[in-house]
């Protein structure tokens, strides 16, 4: 996807405030589990948004449409 | 309905979790379904859109608009039903709409995360996004947006941004039942068990009711026929938990009001068919 999303496709639990955190930790080296157990992203629907996706809006970012 | 008791088991900003005894399945059910459905809160329904030079269409930002939830504790009390405001312009009316804004640009080399917090209200200071670090779009260098962002209140039957409940179930309480007399401590059942709800301390099988989850694997396992997993007759929780735009114990009450009014409505068309009826 090109933006992570507001909520969660399945529960509709709000998950985007959440993101960036979980991105840096994971970077720092953290598992994904320990990040989104401390998160208290609960349910596997939610955890899948997580894991699953890939940032695409850097890629198009440096272009603007034409108004 | 007879006597009934409610505990609360757990409760924090987001989740409520009530037990209920003596309460019907159907009623808990009524409950669960109008916290989904029917309790309304404020969510942006109309974007005007002013500017918009992002990598991402209109379309895209009004979804994420509309996706984030607003604080709707007070505007529960001061704005108009969903179906009083049905053919109200949205830039004329404070009673049905809530007027919010969002502005934002770049320099030339510069990219910029603009957040649901960039999304400020306009005339109402108390319906403003419930949290503050949701991005909604990512800008590259030079790229601007300027949008009016109007919301009103709405329910979760209309869509589903509108829902005050992310999560509302109604779940049986286990009764696990051992026959100690078949029972002969083979530990098979403690063995297959997912939550750790059974346990062989000393020489008895424990068990522990409030972890089972009702899948009877152990009752399908046990070689003896000696173990059973039902659930309790007359207890059910029901657990809530809130989108940020209602506070989770708000949404219970709330349902409980709809549920009410629903019951009245039935009740007095009732009223009306068996008097005509009378009537002849
Ligand atoms: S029903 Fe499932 S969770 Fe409950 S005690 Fe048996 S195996 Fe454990
Ligand atoms: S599997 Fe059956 S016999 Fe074995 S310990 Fe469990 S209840 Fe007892
Ligand atoms: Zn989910």
């Amino acid at each position: 996807m090109v933006i992570f999303p507001v909520r969660c496709f399945t529960c509709g639990s709000v998950i985007g405030d959440k993101w960036e955190y979980f991105v840096n930790e994971v970077k720092k080296g953290r598992s994904m589990k320990e990040v989104l157990d401390e998160l208290g992203i609960k349910r596997y629907c939610c955890r899948r948004m997580f894991i699953s996706h890939v940032d695409l809006i850097d890629e198009l970012v440096r272009y603007s449409r034409k108004v | 309905m007879g006597k009934f008791a409610v505990e609360v088991i757990e409760k924090d900003e987001k989740t409520v979790k009530l037990k209920f005894k003596g309460v019907p399945l159907q009623i808990l059910n009524a409950l669960r379904r109008a916290a989904l459905e029917y309790v309304p809160t404020m969510a942006v329904d109309l974007v005007v859109f002013r500017d918009n030079t992002s990598v991402l269409h209109d379309e895209i930002i009004a979804h994420r608009l509309g996706l984030i939830p607003l604080k709707s504790d007070e505007a529960l009390n001061k704005y108009k039903s969903p179906e009083e405001c049905v053919d109200v312009k949205p830039e004329e009316s404070l009673d049905c709409y809530a007027h919010l804004t969002l502005e934002a640009s770049t320099g030339p080399d510069e990219v910029k995360d603009i957040y649901s917090g960039d999304l400020k209200p306009v005339t109402d200071p108390k319906v403003r996004p419930a949290y503050d670090r949701i991005p909604i779009v990512r800008l590259g260098p030079r790229q601007s947006i300027a949008l009016d962002a109007y919301a009103r209140l709405g329910r979760g039957v209309e869509h589903i941004k509108w829902s005050p409940a992310t999560i509302s179930t109604v779940t049986y309480l286990a009764q696990i039942n051992v026959d100690v007399s078949k029972c002969n401590l083979c530990g098979k059942c403690v063995e297959v068990c997912p939550r750790e709800a059974l346990a062989i301390e000393g020489n008895v099988l424990k068990t522990y009711e409030d972890r089972c989850i009702i899948c009877r694997q152990c009752v399908r396992v046990c070689p003896t026929e000696a173990i059973d997993v039902t659930h309790k007759e007359d207890e059910y929780i029901l657990t809530i938990e809130s989108s940020g735009a209602l506070r989770p114990e708000r949404i219970v009450f709330e349902a409980l009001k709809i549920v009410a009014s629903k019951l009245d409505m039935l009740l007095s068309r009732l009223e009306l068919i068996v008097k005509a009826e009378v009537r002849g």
